[in-house]
Parts: C-alpha cells; sequence; structure tokens
C-alpha cells in the first residue's frame, strides 16, 4: 500500500514536472483569439512570439528584447516564478526517487527513508505554489486586458487569450501538489504503524538487514500478522 | 557482485546520451550556411534539420518552415530522421529495462540472474541507440562533406556542419560508453550463476548414495 501510494507519487511528481518545464519553454502563453483580424496564429511565449502564417506554414520567430529592456511586471514575475518552480519540482523529483521505497539507497534506514519521502512531498509542494501562482496570475492578467479592452470597445485589431502553455503551467503545480500531498499525508497515515514497529525493528536488525526490511514493506500494512511473524522468526 | 556504481554511471552516462539524441533529432541545424568563401556579408543564414528549414535574418528573427511533403523528400533524410526515432526509441526500452534490471532496485530481487539478463538487455539496447544516432549522423554529415567538396555547387550555397550533428556525435558516444557500462557488468552474474552448482552437486550426490544403494540391496535378495 505505501509503496503504491510512492509510486502514484512518483509518476505525478515526473509528469508535473515535465510539464512545468515545458511551460516555461514553450511559446504558446497568450494567443489570438478567434475574433481578431490575423488570418496566422500567434503565440506570445515568456521568452521569445512566434508567428505561423495560415498559408504557407512558414513561421517567423522573435526573442524579446535584452533582459534589461523594459519587460511588463508580468513577464518578468512570471519567468522568475516558473524557473523557481521548475528547480524545485526537479529538486523534489530526485529526493523522491532516492526515497523510493524500491530504490536501494539506505536499505537499513526505513525510516530515514520514509523521511525522505517526506521531504520530497514538501518540496514538490512548495514547488507547486509559484508554478500555480505564475501561471494562474499570467492567465488572469490576459483575461483581464481582454475583458476591460472590450469593455470599453476599444479593438485593437489583435485580442489575446490564453494558450496551452498557460494550462501546461497550470496542470503541472495542480499535479506537484497532488504528489505532494500524497506524499505528506501518506506518510502521515502510516505513521503509527511505523511506532509500532520500532520495538521489533530494533531487535531484529542484527539478524539480517535486508530480510527485516523486505518483510517489513509486505507486512506493512497488517501489523497482526507482523507480530506473528517477529515472534515466529526470533522463536 | 557486479559493480552497482559502474552500473549507476553507466545509467546516468546513457540516459545524458538519449537525452541528446532528442535534442539532435529536434534540432533544426543539421547543416548551415558556410561563410567559407568570400560571401561573409549576409543577411540571412540558412539551417536545415530532418523536419524543417529554418533562416535568420540579421534582425533577430527566425523564420522556420516545415518541410511540404513526406514522400517528395531526399532518402538520406528520411532515412537519418528512421534511424534517429528508432534510437530514440530504443533509448526508452533500454532506459526502462536498464532501470529493473539495475542492482540499485529492488524489482526482481528474488532471481540475480535474470535481473542481470534484464541489466544486459537495457544496456544492449542502449549501444543500438548509440550506433543508430551514429550512422545516422555520420552518414549525413559524408553527404554534407560530399556536396561540399562537389565543384558544380555554387560559392554561396554551401552547408557545413550544423550544432546538431556535433550534439548528435557527442549523444551517441555517451549512450555507447553508457551501454558498455551496463553490459560490462554482465560476466559477473553468470559466473556467480555457475559457481554455486558446482558446489550443490556434491551434497546432492552425496545425499543420494544411500538411496542408490536401497536399491541395490533390495536387488540383491529379488536377484538371489
Amino acid at each position: 500500500m505505501r509503496d503504491l501510494v510512492q509510486y502514484a507519487a512518483c509518476f505525478f511528481a515526473f509528469f508535473s514536472t515535465g510539464f512545468l518545464i515545458l511551460a516555461t519553454w514553450t511559446d504558446c502563453w497568450m494567443v489570438n483569439a478567434d475574433d481578431s483580424l490575423e488570418v496566422s496564429t500567434k503565440c506570445r511565449g515568456l521568452w521569445w512570439e512566434c508567428v505561423t502564417n495560415a498559408f504557407d506554414g512558414i513561421r517567423t520567430c522573435e526573442d524579446y528584447d535584452s533582459i534589461y529592456a523594459e519587460h511588463s511586471l508580468k513577464l518578468v514575475l512570471t519567468r522568475a516564478l516558473m524557473i523557481t518552480a521548475d528547480i524545485l519540482a526537479g529538486f523534489g523529483f530526485v529526493i523522491l526517487l532516492l526515497g523510493l521505497h524500491c530504490v536501494k539507497f539506505l536499505p537499513d534506514e526505513p525510516y530515514i527513508k520514509v523521511r525522505i519521502c517526506f521531504v520530497a512531498g514538501t518540496t514538490l509542494l512548495i514547488a507547486g505554489a509559484p508554478g500555480i501562482i505564475g501561471s494562474v496570475w499570467y492567465a488572469v492578467d490576459v483575461y483581464v486586458e481582454r475583458t476591460s479592452l472590450i469593455f470599453h470597445n476599444i479593438f485593437l485589431g489583435i485580442q489575446y487569450k490564453f494558450g496551452w502553455s498557460c494550462w501546461l503551467g497550470m496542470a503541472g503545480s495542480v499535479g506537484c501538489f497532488l504528489a505532494g500531498a500524497v506524499l505528506t499525508c501518506g506518510l502521515y497515515l502510516f505513521k503509527d504503524v511505523g511506532a509500532e514497529r520500532s520495538y521489533p525493528h530494533s531487535t531484529r536488525k542484527p539478524y539480517s538487514a535486508a530480510g527485516v526490511s523486505m518483510a517489513k514493506s509486505y507486512l506493512a500494512p497488517r501489523t497482526e500478522t507482523a507480530k506473528m511473524y517477529a515472534v515466529d522468526t526470533r522463536v | 557482485m557486479a559493480n552497482s556504481g559502474l552500473q549507476l554511471l553507466g545509467y546516468f552516462l546513457a540516459l545524458g546520451g538519449w537525452v541528446g539524441i532528442i535534442a539532435s533529432t529536434a534540432l533544426p541545424q543539421w547543416k548551415q550556411s558556410s561563410y567559407a568563401g568570400d560571401a561573409i556579408i549576409t543577411a540571412v543564414g540558412l539551417y536545415e534539420g530532418l523536419w524543417m528549414s529554418c533562416a535568420s535574418q540579421s534582425t533577430g528573427q527566425v523564420q522556420c518552415k516545415l518541410y511540404d511533403s513526406l514522400l517528395a523528400l531526399d532518402g538520406h533524410i528520411q532515412s537519418a530522421r528512421a534511424l534517429m526515432v528508432v534510437a530514440v526509441l530504443l533509448g526508452f526500452a533500454g532506459m526502462v529495462l536498464s532501470v529493473v534490471g539495475m542492482k540499485c532496485t529492488r524489482v526482481g530481487d528474488s532471481n540475480p540472474i535474470a535481473k542481470g539478463r534484464v541489466a544486459i538487455s537495457g544496456g544492449a539496447l542502449f549501444l543500438l541507440a548509440g550506433l543508430c544516432t551514429l550512422t545516422a549522423v555520420s552518414w549525413y554529415a559524408t553527404l554534407v562533406t560530399q556536396e561540399f567538396f562537389n565543384p558544380s555547387t555554387p560559392v554561396n550555397a554551401r552547408f557545413e556542419f550544423g550544432p546538431a550533428l556535433f550534439v548528435g556525435w557527442a549523444s551517441a558516444g555517451l549512450a555507447m560508453l553508457g551501454g558498455a557500462f551496463l553490459c560490462c557488468t554482465c560476466p559477473e552474474p553468470e559466473r556467480a550463476n555457475s559457481s554455486p552448482q558446482p558446489y550443490r552437486p556434491g551434497p546432492s550426490t552425496a545425499a543420494r548414495e544411500p538411496v542408490v544403494k536401497l536399491p541395490v540391496s533390495t536387488k540383491g535378495p529379488l536377484g538371489v
């Protein structure tokens, strides 16, 4: 059961880290809405903007000005938040890999492994926060800009809505939250079992550390059988 | 037992190689316009990749266009595409297999021989992926070189190696090195497999002897 929780969290953490990194480096944070006058598809990202001509398929990309040039606060802060989220989520994923039960890192210390998982979960939870703030803020800003233009009846010829990169960022952050919650709460759910098993663990450790930890892991949810097993082995 | 650190090192090398293979497959800079002639002042730099051709303007804009037709493409681009995609897929399979087979994971611990074989097959897949990449990249490079030194090519329309080729070479080398590291842990599980077996017949024959004797003793009265 604990293994299953860990694998689910690992799966979520992998994909949400991937989504966050993809969202940071793809260019469709803002796309032109259907009611604008242009025939080509225009995508504006955090680093460059691209126009794809609808007729001949030629895609023209242009970098934004140098980093010291005048940028809107939204752009700069979203960049910073997304990069922070990427780094934190990556670290969380790597720490989680070390804490996974099926990886033989510190195989004799199941408690340290559980704690590593907890740390990974916390890191992922922290990583989700800047990710969701960055992407939701960007999306809300784009939406507010558009509605205020419509409200004041101004038509600039092109109107933007938020595009799939924004969605990727939101999905990645939600995945991070999910993985972090599963890891931290999963640890909390199995903590009482761990406390109960602390005594047999310390006595049985000299016999065969690997065997004990394997047996513990298989019988983790069933404390009754675990105790019987412990008695049997001691006899 | 084989060295677990060597396996890990091999795995991470091969993983880096796999990422590099993906990058070089996607990059558009397989060949770029050469400035070897007297045409130094150009407003446009041209790149060509496996999937698109790009023109980089001196104003900082980059225009890219996907190749229009799949079937009208040159044979060498098609085969390079195929080889690179196959390399990426092989690398993925190798990644999954060697995670299962490596000593630092607990999957299939009850059968270390099968686990060792899985690790070897993962390493072999990485080796194959590296070989595919090496073939594709070197073939493309050969063609670019031939075209460059072909006297009928106009001087201003000559292409030379792009960064993606070098990325491809480096990642092929990494993947092959990593695959070799994963594979070179192979003889030791085999030896660990074969060495207990000579010991095991010893006690078993000793245990069998009374069983052999018994029929003899029973046969004796029967024969007599």
